[in-house]
């Protein structure tokens, strides 16, 4: 199972990477997907080790699913409010709460 | 070296490739595929790990829904350009935490002493339907709520204003 | 009985509350922009003008001087009710505990015995007859009612002093007095030399006060009590210990010099003389410096028990009796010669008291209370008729106000010590308990007579008599001086039918009825001295009145600011009129006399020192103490924590970059973190 928390751990890697360069809105939001997804392949990954029969793991990535596709619907449509509002969706654009 | 274990490194390498590509290319459109990539590769590891039902849905709304979803909202947020671009900066301090955060996870894992994994199962979906509908139906039932929730906001949000 | 005692000070008091209140509703008191348009208040008789056109204001204002009248009555009858009480035999007294604070019982305690009740007469009599006097003379004042607001505040301040039965009621009326003198005498606050002289009064006499109060402190410290009757018990009897028993009394004796316009603190008394004359009759020459006669008097058992602060007394009553004196006779102002002239007569009230006999000393106060307030009085009117109050301006006054003049000369002839009147009697008195074993109190207070007789003689004819002076002004516009209204000349009469007969009372062959009732101890000779000191004292002042008429009443010459003989205009058959101008007695004085007139003139030099000595020091290191430590150092305090603050928030506020991207790298960072310390924790 190790190589499998490994490869987990670098697809998050590789998110929170995503997450951190990238400008615009959406490509961010690719890249939180990758980070949810190596959650879910860790949380499956998992779901083997101990009582298997609950499938505890695999409930848990099938509830992330969901809640990933509620998230990208809302964040896109947030996307899309502020593209309306700023023209553009580079997220250094958008910078009201600036102190 | 099994079949299934080739089959994981494969489908590893495609899931790792992919995602490396959709954050770094600047052509957004690229970034959306490769995502769509990714998360193929990453149903093929669930059905490795035998998480048959888990791989399917994976199909069915990562791939078939949001990232759907996502070409449509870049289709309407890049003003009708062709071919849109999108650079990356600030690579110094994602790499950093990147590292930190991953390495962190690997140190975790190979130093952790894990107990030996039993054989397959038989086909996930009886098992995960008793799961879904009994033990965690209250969260089940939770999710159907926020997913209104979502739909419903989703409609909120980017209606006109003359609506 | 002891409860009527409250309703003395109270009457009076409701008084003040009343109009207060009223003035307030009618926006009659309270800042100047209320009062409408404001009127020149350069001289003492500002033309009133007030808010215009309401009926009530106007009905307040008639309506004040009244009110508060009524309201001294009243405690002067209820005085006279309980004195008559008293001498039936009857304790009026009263005595309740106010509050207690730690194991000290705060006592509230009024007593009528003969010495208070005494008093009582004196205050509530001339408050009376100057109450009445200012309904005439602060007519038509921009501020009648709060004029009399403030007076009715000293009334009762006053007969709260001397009714009180313990230090905490004493200290308390005697606060109080002090600030209605410090509100009365600035009432023309507009010009600065009355505002000026109102703090000079409150300053010095706290000077004073802070001695008082350090003496009550001593005193509760060693005896527990603040009552008189314990601490006189303790003072006679076991006697307070070691040095205390002279200190106390001095220390008490402070808030006496203070209030009592004694040297050195006696600088305020003349500038007192900015507020409105009969402020300066009932304030400064009857009531409230007698206070701290009164206060020596009342507390003379703690002198009793120390000659050594009784001797300090004396020497400061006679000095300050003798220079104050001497410069009264070149003073211009008539009611700065008046101060002087109380100062002097306070002076020898003192002096008695520090001779070991204090009833001779409270008799002096008793009909110096009415002679000066008479002589204040009189001149009053003759402010309020003239316009002017300075002796070069004023002259032959006599054929136009004949009572005032000749009230005015009784009151003179009072000071002066001719019998029969009162001043006769009482400062017979004193110069006959000195003789016995005070050689040079003797001396000085006779010469201190001479020099009185002299210049109330001067002040009288220079006045009075000789021809009419007439001002640039008064040619033009102004009607000639009249004598004053009824309701001023009233006063003036009943005062001086009191100052020819009040004498009596205290003389030798009556059997001195007076000091008998007053219940003081005698520490010195008896009283009755011998004859030859009242044959001289007589003579003496026989010999100031002839010298000053020769020198001012036979040849009543001017000498002009010019330097030439004054002449002015007189038309055919009328008399003789000149231009304002200085006597000429006092011109030729000042020449032959050269630095030494000037140095009398100026009272010795005595504002001057103090300005230099104590109060420029103490105002530069209040100046420095503002600018250097208050602005620089605390104010650089408190704004270098605010720059301090500033500083850090702005440094922090560039955390908060708005960048997504930033909240995003903080929270993985965080995550780090704890997940760090979580898998640590796990192995």
């Amino acid at each position: 199972m190790t190589p499998v928390l490994i490869l987990s751990g670098i697809l998050f890697a590789i998110g929170v990477f995503g997450v951190l360069t990238r400008r615009n809105a959406i490509t961010m939001l690719v890249a939180v997907e990758i980070m949810m997804n190596a959650a879910n392949l860790n949380m499956v990954a998992f779901s083997r080790l101990y009582h298997p029969e609950l499938m505890t793991g695999q409930v848990l990535a099938v509830f992330g699913i969901g809640v990933a596709a509620s998230e990208a619907a809302v964040g896109l449509a947030l996307i899309l409010t502020i593209y309306r509002r700023y023209g553009s969706t580079d997220v250094d654009r958008v910078d009201l709460l600036k102190g | 070296m099994t079949a299934s274990d080739v089959l994981f490194i494969i489908f590893g390498v495609i899931a790792a490739a992919c995602a490396l590509y959709g954050v770094l290319t600047r052509y957004l459109l690229r970034s959306i595929v490769a995502l769509g990539a990714f998360l193929t590769a990453v149903a093929g590891e669930f059905y490795l790990l035998a998480a048959d039902f888990v791989a399917v849905v994976q199909i069915f709304v990562y791939v078939g829904g949001i990232v759907v979803l996502m070409l449509f909202a870049l289709m309407l947020s890049t003003s009708g350009e062709r071919q849109p671009l999108a650079g990356s900066d600030r690579r110094g301090l994602g790499s950093l935490l990147a590292y930190v955060l991953g390495g962190m996870v690997v140190w975790a894992t190979v130093g952790t002493r894990l107990p030996v994994v039993p054989g397959r199962l038989p086909a996930s979906v009886p098992y995960l339907g008793r799961a879904l509908l009994g033990g965690q139906v209250f969260a089940f039932e939770v999710l159907g709520v926020i997913l209104l929730a979502a739909v419903v906001a989703a409609l909120a949000l980017v209606r006109s204003e003359r609506l | 009985m002891g409860g009527l005692l409250v309703a003395i000070p109270l009457t009076p008091l409701a008084v003040c509350a009343v109009l207060l209140v009223g003035g307030a509703y009618l926006r009659l008191t309270g800042a100047p922009g209320a009062r409408g348009v404001a009127a020149d208040v350069g001289t003492e008789i500002g033309p009133g003008a007030g808010t215009i056109g309401d009926p009530r204001a106007a009905a307040l204002r008639v309506a004040a001087g009244w009110l508060s009248v009524a309201g001294v009555l009243a405690a002067l009858v209820v005085g006279v009710v309980a004195l008559l009480a008293f001498r039936g035999g009857a304790e009026v007294a009263l005595s309740t505990t106010w509050f207690r604070v730690g194991y000290l019982e705060v006592p509230f305690s009024l007593r009528l015995d003969g010495l208070q009740g005494l008093m009582v007469i004196v205050v509530g009599g001339v408050s009376v007859l100057v109450h009445l006097f200012s309904v005439g003379y602060m007519h038509g004042d921009r501020d009648v009612v709060l004029y009399f607001a403030e007076l009715s505040l000293f009334s009762a301040a006053m007969l709260l002093l001397v009714l009180a039965d313990d230090f905490y009621v004493l200290y308390l009326a005697w606060e109080l007095v002090g600030v209605s003198s410090y509100l009365l005498i600035s009432h023309y606050f507009e010009r600065p030399q009355a505002a000026a002289a109102g703090k000079k009064a409150f300053l010095t006499t706290r000077i004073g006060d802070v001695g008082l109060l350090l003496g009550i402190f001593a005193l509760v410290w060693l005896t527990d009590s603040l009552e008189f009757h314990t601490v006189f018990a303790w003072a006679s009897g076991p006697g307070l210990p070691g040095a205390w028993r002279v200190a106390v009394p001095l220390l008490i004796f402070m808030g006496a010099m203070g209030k009592s316009a004694q040297l050195p603190l006696h600088v305020w008394l003349p500038d007192a003389m900015e507020g409105p004359t009969p402020v300066s009759a009932l304030i400064h020459a009857a009531t409230m410096v007698a206070a701290g006669v009164y206060l020596v008097a009342r507390t003379y058992p703690i002198f009793a028990a120390a000659p050594e602060a009784l001797t300090v007394v004396g020497w400061i009553g006679a000095l300050t009796a003798l220079m104050a004196a001497t410069v009264g006779l070149t003073q211009r102002d008539i009611k700065k010669v008046l101060a002087y002239s109380t100062i002097s007569q306070l002076g020898f009230m003192v002096t008695a008291l520090g001779a070991g006999v204090p009833a001779a000393a409270v008799f002096h106060l008793f009909t110096h209370a009415w002679f000066k307030a008479l002589l204040f009085l009189g001149a009053g009117s003759v402010i309020h008729a003239a316009g002017r109050q300075v002796v070069d301006e004023l002259g032959g006054l006599g054929r136009r106000m004949p009572i005032t003049a000749l009230t005015f000369a009784a009151g003179a002839l009072s000071l002066a010590g001719i019998p029969p009147f009162a001043g006769f009697w009482s400062k017979e008195e004193i110069l006959g308990a000195l003789a016995g074993g005070h050689p040079a109190f003797l001396a000085m207070l006779l010469a201190a007579s001479f020099f009185t007789a002299f210049y109330v003689s001067r002040l009288f004819f220079v006045v009075f008599l000789g021809p009419e002076v007439e001002t640039a002004a008064e040619t033009e516009t102004e009607a000639p001086v009249r004598e004053s209204r009824a309701v001023m000349w009233l006063p003036l009469a009943v005062l001086a039918s009191a100052t020819a007969a009040v004498g009596l009372w205290g003389a030798g062959f009556l059997g001195y009825p007076l000091q008998e009732s007053l219940g003081l101890e005698e520490g010195g000779t008896s009283v009755g001295g011998p004859v030859w000191v009242t044959v001289v004292a007589v003579a003496l002042g026989l010999a100031g009145i002839s010298l000053a008429w020769l020198a001012y009443a036979r040849h009543p010459a001017r000498v002009s600011a010019a330097g030439e003989d004054a002449a002015g205009s007189a038309p055919a058959g009328a008399p003789a009129r000149v231009g304002p101008g200085r006597p000429a007695f006092d011109a030729r004085l000042e020449d032959s006399l050269g630095w030494t007139y000037r140095l009398v003139d100026n009272g010795y030099y005595l504002d001057a020192l103090f300005g230099r000595c104590l109060v420029a020091p103490f105002v530069g290191v209040a100046g420095f103490l503002a600018r250097a430590i208050d602005a620089n150092l605390i104010d650089g305090i408190v704004n270098g924590i605010a720059w301090l603050v500033t500083g850090a928030a702005g440094g922090v506020r560039r955390l908060q970059s708005g960048q997504v991207r930033d909240y995003v790298a903080a929270v993985a960072a965080g995550v780090f973190v704890v997940a760090a310390l979580v898998i640590e924790a796990l192995r």
